[in-house]
């Protein structure tokens, strides 16, 4: 998995890779992927354990695939404009607008960690759209990916365990191009 | 941790201009919300019954003469529909993929039990056979019409 580009999807603020093979930058390609009903349809029906587990049961009882599509379109359309308001309203300065609100530390390699920080949200956050960016300057990021995550730990799918990889894959591009410490990995999430 | 400033100073040269149109896309589907979900139900109902009936994408183009391009187009949940290709479809499939408000709710009023019957046997035109053998027709005012309700 090659690096062709970095984008700015949010000038001074946001960034997004687009990889060898992809038409476009992450973040369209990702945001793309959530609207097309083909891709979210086949999505819960291969994932459709996952999504009618008890983990989901418990918090919001039997999701159909239908009730899944269509919260994805919806949530998805408010994430993109949430994203677009908050990384600009701190583009001009080092204010921590999209820190604050949406990016979640992610400790690279510790699925235990993670796992605490979803649960610490409580039940009710229980958006399932991730994006996965890696911070180089206060309100500075750059996007490597993004997934539905249905399950706790990111390494229990192959989706979502691809995206650890891609985080990886980032990383170290941004260390050929002058960011030592490019491993401050997280996740944005919608904000409350 | 660098600066904003540091940071943007070390991108210069690698980033790239966007030319995704994201934003233009972004504002062009909150203002077509409505239709858009109306598509986007058309779409989930043509691949759910896909499904059922194990066809194709591909299955379905050839049934209805089009290109399995065109049929994937549609099931991205973004196409303007015309009611001639949802009612090729909904032939093809064998479902409803549009019911009317109206429809639904001629469907509730039926089910009330709420009969009419329309006394006028005639459509828009009635034929009658004139004296001299010839034919004539005599265009009926719909107002002619006598209707009467039954509850029950």
């Amino acid at each position: 998995m090659k690096i062709i580009g970095i984008f700015a999807v949010v000038e001074n603020a946001l960034l997004a890779v687009q990889y060898e093979g992809e038409p476009v930058h992450e973040f369209a390609r990702i945001f793309k992927q959530w609207r097309s009903v083909e891709y979210l349809e086949e999505f819960f029906e291969t994932h459709r354990g996952d999504l009618q587990s008890e983990h989901y049961r418990k918090k919001k009882g039997l999701i159909t695939i239908a009730e899944a599509v269509f919260s994805t379109i919806d949530e998805a359309e408010d994430f993109e404009y949430q994203i677009k308001e908050v990384a600009e309203t701190g583009k001009e300065n080092d204010e921590e607008t999209l820190h604050d609100l949406i990016f979640h530390p992610l400790h690279k390699n510790d699925s235990s960690k993670l796992h605490q920080q979803n649960k610490a949200y409580g039940p009710d956050r229980s958006s399932w759209l991730r994006l996965y960016a890696i911070r180089i300057a206060p309100n500075l990021y750059v996007i490597s990916g993004g997934a539905i995550k249905l399950t706790p730990k990111l390494q229990d799918r192959e989706h979502t365990n691809l995206e650890l990889k891609k985080l990886k894959i980032v990383a170290e591009h941004l260390k050929e191009i002058g960011f030592d410490q490019a491993d401050d990995y997280g996740f944005i999430e919608i904000g409350e | 941790m660098d600066t904003k400033k540091q940071a943007l100073e070390k991108l210069k040269g690698h980033i790239k201009p966007d030319t995704s149109k994201w934003k233009e896309d972004a504002r062009w589907r909150r203002a077509n919300k409505g239709w858009l979900r109306k598509s986007q139900k058309i779409a989930f109902d043509i691949l759910q019954a896909l499904r059922a009936q194990k066809k194709t994408q591909r299955d379905l183009a050839r049934e209805i003469n089009v290109s399995p391009q065109q049929v994937n187009k549609w099931v991205k949940g973004r196409e303007n529909f015309t009611l001639e290709t949802i009612d090729r479809l909904e032939k093809a499939l064998g479902i409803t993929l549009m019911a009317s408000s109206h429809h639904v709710h001629i469907q509730q009023l039926l089910s009330h039990s709420f009969k009419t019957n329309y006394k006028s046997v005639s459509p828009v035109k009635e034929k009658i056979q004139s004296a001299e053998g010839g034919t004539r027709v005599i265009r009926l005012n719909p107002q002619e019409f006598t209707t009467t309700q039954q509850t029950g």
